[in-house]
C-alpha cells in the first residue's frame, strides 16, 4: 500500500510540475522577397534555427530557416508554407535537422526528409542536424580500401578509395550522370556493401524519374536513397539538398558502414546560394557569388572521410563546366577541395571514346593507396604505355611512312584505347578487369584489326566467366607468378580458339 | 537600418541635448505616413532606452476595474526596475485564460494554447 501511496504522490508532483504557461519568443514578418523573409523581433534567434510561422488561429502554417542576424531584425529563407507580411513567427529553439535511418533506403525524399515517392511516411531511427561538424583529425584514417566503380579507366588509372572525395567535371551532355549511375549499379556486385545516396539538385523531374526507374530495374534501389531538389523546387531546397544527403550518409558512416554520396550537381548548388545571398543583401564578389562560396563547398565535402576503425563516407561531387573551361570560379574551388578529379571532354565523346574521360587531365591523389594489388600490377604498366602512346600520337596520320617498331607501338596504344572503351551499364569486376588488362598490355590483342577488338573483348570476357583463377584473384586480391602462368595459358588457348574460328569463317 | 539610425540620434541627443537636429530629420521626410511611422519607432526606442515596459494583457472576457488594479500591482512588483504601462485587450479566441505580451515575448496562459498543445501531441 505504501508503494501505491508513493506512486500517487509522485504522479501528483509530476502533474503540478507540468507547465501550463508557455513563454513564446515571437517576431513579425515585415518583408517578404521571393524566398527570403525579414522578421522584426526574435531578438534571441540563433543561426540555422527553424522558426514557425503561425496562422490566425496560432497553428503552424510554415517554416523559416534563420540565416542572417541583424541588430533589430533577422533574415531567413522559407522552407515550407506561405508567408505574408505581418505573420506571427515563433522561435522553436531547434536547429534544422532531418530524420535518418535504414528505412530511407530504396526511397525518394526531399531535403527535409519527407517521402515524395507516394509510398507513405518513413519511420526514422534518429535525427541528424543538417549542418554538422566534420570529423576531427584524430578520428580520421588514411584511405585504404578501394571503391570499385566498375569503370575500366577509373578503376585502373584514377582509382577511388572509400572515404575519398573525387570530383567529376565536364560540359553538358558528356556522360557525367551516366558515369555515377553506373557506379551505383556496380555496387550490387561488391562483397562489402556500400550504401548510396544520390542527391539531385535542380534537375528535371523526368530525368530523376528515369534514373529511379533504371535503379529499380537493376535492383540497385535496395541500397540507394535519392534526395531530390528538382528544378521546380525553390532555391532553399537546392541549397539544403547536399547537406541533408550528407547527414543521411553520416548515419551509415557513424554506424561503421560505408556510404557513397553523389552530388549532381554542385554548380546549381552554388547558383542557389548565390541567389539566396543576393536576396539577403550580402555583398557580391567574383561572378556575383558571395564571399563564403568556398566555405559553402568545403564544409560540405570535408564531412566525407574515413573514420578510424569505423565506417567511411565517400563523396563524388559533379560540376558542369561551360565550353570546357575548368579555370572558372566554381570548378577551381571544388578542384582544390577534392582529392582528385575526373575530367570528361565533349571532343572525346563525339569521337566515340566513351566514357569520354581525358586521361591526361584526370588524377586521383589518394586512391592509389587503396588499389588492390592485382590491379596495381597492371595499372602501373598501363599508365606507362598510355604515356608512350600519347607522345607518338601526333604521328598517327603518317603511319605508312613510319618504321615498323613505331608502327607497332602505335597499334598497341590504339588497341589499349579500344579496350578502355566501355558501354553504359556494362561494368566490370576488378578480377576480370585485371586479367583483361594483363592480356591487352602484354600485346595479345595487337594482331587483330581495331574494329574487331570490341567483339573479341566480349568473347574473352564470356570465356573468362567462372574460371578458377578468378576466384583466387578475388580472395587474394593479387596476381601471383603462378596465377600469371595460368592466365597466360588461358589467353593462349583462347586466342588459338578464336583464330581457328576465324579461319573456318573465312573458308 | 532605420532603428540603428534612430538609436544613434538618441545617443547624440544625450550628449548635446539638441532637439533641432531631430526635428530636421523628421521634417526632411516628405511622406506624412512615413513621418508617423518614424515617430512610432522613435517612441519605441525611447521607451526601451528609458526602460518603460509596454505590456499588453489580453483576456478572453472583460475584466473588472478591481481585477485590473490587482494585475497592475502584481506586474509592477514583478518588474521592479522598470516602469510599466499596461494595455488591456479582449480576444474571444482565447476561450479562457490570458496572454501577456511584451517586447518580442508572449507569456501564453490561454485555454486555446493548451488545447492546441494537446491537439499537436496526437
Amino acid at each position: 500500500m505504501e508503494e501505491l501511496l508513493n506512486f500517487i504522490e509522485k504522479l501528483k508532483f509530476k502533474i503540478l510540475e507540468e507547465k501550463i504557461v508557455d513563454l513564446k519568443e515571437v517576431g513579425y514578418v515585415f518583408k517578404v522577397q521571393d524566398i527570403v523573409v525579414f522578421i522584426n523581433g526574435l531578438s534571441e534567434a540563433f543561426l540555422n534555427e527553424v522558426v514557425e510561422v503561425l496562422d490566425e488561429n496560432e497553428n503552424p502554417k510554415g517554416k523559416i530557416l534563420i540565416l542572417s542576424l541583424f541588430q533589430d531584425y533577422v533574415g531567413g529563407i522559407i522552407l515550407k508554407g506561405e508567408v505574408k507580411e505581418g505573420d506571427l513567427v515563433v522561435k522553436t529553439n531547434k536547429v534544422l535537422s532531418i530524420p535518418v535511418g535504414e528505412n530511407f533506403l530504396s526511397r525518394v525524399i526531399n531535403p527535409l526528409g519527407e517521402a515524395i515517392d507516394g509510398l507513405g511516411p518513413i519511420e526514422a531511427s534518429d535525427f541528424y542536424e543538417i549542418e554538422r561538424a566534420a570529423p576531427s583529425v584524430i578520428s580520421r584514417e588514411p584511405v585504404k580500401e578501394p571503391l570499385h566503380t566498375g569503370i575500366k579507366i577509373i578503376d585502373s588509372m584514377i582509382p577511388i578509395g572509400r572515404g575519398q572525395r573525387e570530383l567529376i567535371l565536364g560540359d553538358r551532355q558528356t556522360g557525367k550522370t551516366t558515369l555515377v549511375l553506373d557506379t551505383i549499379l556496380h555496387q550490387k556486385f561488391e562483397e562489402k556493401p556500400i550504401y548510396c545516396i544520390y542527391v539531385a539538385i535542380g534537375q528535371k523531374m523526368s530525368k530523376i524519374k528515369r534514373l529511379v526507374k533504371t535503379l529499380k530495374d537493376f535492383g540497385a534501389m535496395k541500397y540507394t536513397t535519392v534526395v531530390v531538389a528538382s528544378s521546380s523546387d525553390s532555391a532553399p531546397f537546392w541549397y539544403l539538398a547536399p547537406y541533408s544527403g550528407t547527414s543521411l550518409g553520416e548515419y551509415f558512416r557513424d554506424k561503421g558502414l560505408d556510404a557513397l554520396v553523389i552530388y549532381d550537381d554542385l554548380t546549381k548548388h552554388a547558383w542557389a546560394w548565390r541567389q539566396i545571398s543576393l536576396l539577403l543583401k550580402r555583398p557580391a564578389g567574383r561572378e556575383a557569388y558571395p564571399g563564403d562560396i568556398f566555405y559553402l563547398h568545403s564544409r560540405l565535402l570535408e564531412r566525407s572521410a574515413k573514420i578510424k576503425n569505423g565506417g567511411s563516407l565517400t563523396a563524388i561531387p559533379i560540376i558542369e563546366t561551360q565550353l570546357g573551361d575548368i579555370t572558372s570560379y566554381i570548378p577551381t574551388n571544388v578542384i582544390s577541395i577534392t582529392d582528385g578529379q575526373i575530367y570528361l571532354e565533349t571532343e572525346l565523346f563525339f569521337q566515340g571514346f566513351r566514357p569520354a574521360i581525358n586521361i591526361g587531365l584526370s588524377v586521383s591523389r589518394v586512391g592509389s593507396a587503396a588499389q588492390t594489388k592485382a590491379i596495381k600490377k597492371v595499372a602501373g604498366m598501363l599508365r606507362l604505355e598510355m604515356a608512350k602512346f600519347r607522345e607518338l600520337q601526333a604521328f598517327l596520320q603518317f603511319t605508312s611512312e613510319l618504321d615498323e617498331s613505331t608502327q607497332k607501338k602505335l597499334k598497341h596504344g590504339q588497341v589499349l584505347l579500344e579496350i578502355l572503351k566501355q558501354k553504359n551499364q556494362a561494368t566490370l569486376n576488378f578480377e576480370k578487369l585485371s586479367v583483361l588488362l594483363w592480356a591487352a598490355i602484354n600485346g595479345y590483342f595487337d594482331d587483330f584489326p581495331l574494329n574487331e577488338i570490341k567483339k573479341i573483348e566480349e568473347l574473352f570476357l564470356q570465356e573468362l566467366e567462372e574460371k578458377e583463377f578468378l576466384k583466387e584473384i578475388r580472395n587474394k586480391k593479387e596476381i601471383t607468378q603462378e596465377m600469371e602462368t595460368e592466365i597466360k595459358d588461358f589467353v593462349i588457348k583462347f586466342l588459338t580458339k578464336i583464330k581457328k574460328y576465324e579461319r573456318t569463317e573465312t573458308n | 537600418m532605420i532603428r540603428s539610425y534612430i538609436k544613434n540620434l538618441i545617443r547624440e541627443y544625450k550628449k548635446n541635448k539638441n532637439l533641432n537636429k531631430i526635428e530636421q530629420v523628421i521634417n526632411s521626410i516628405y511622406s506624412r505616413k512615413m513621418k508617423l511611422k518614424l515617430l512610432d519607432i522613435f517612441k519605441e526606442e525611447l521607451e526601451k532606452e528609458m526602460r518603460i515596459f509596454n505590456l499588453k494583457f489580453i483576456s478572453a472576457f472583460p475584466l473588472s476595474d478591481e481585477r485590473k488594479k490587482e494585475i497592475e500591482n502584481f506586474l509592477s512588483n514583478k518588474f521592479k526596475d522598470e516602469k510599466i504601462k499596461i494595455q488591456f485587450e479582449i480576444d474571444k479566441k482565447l476561450i479562457g485564460g490570458f496572454k501577456i505580451c511584451y517586447n518580442d515575448k508572449i507569456l501564453d496562459c490561454s485555454l486555446i494554447n493548451f488545447i492546441n498543445k494537446i491537439w499537436r501531441s496526437f
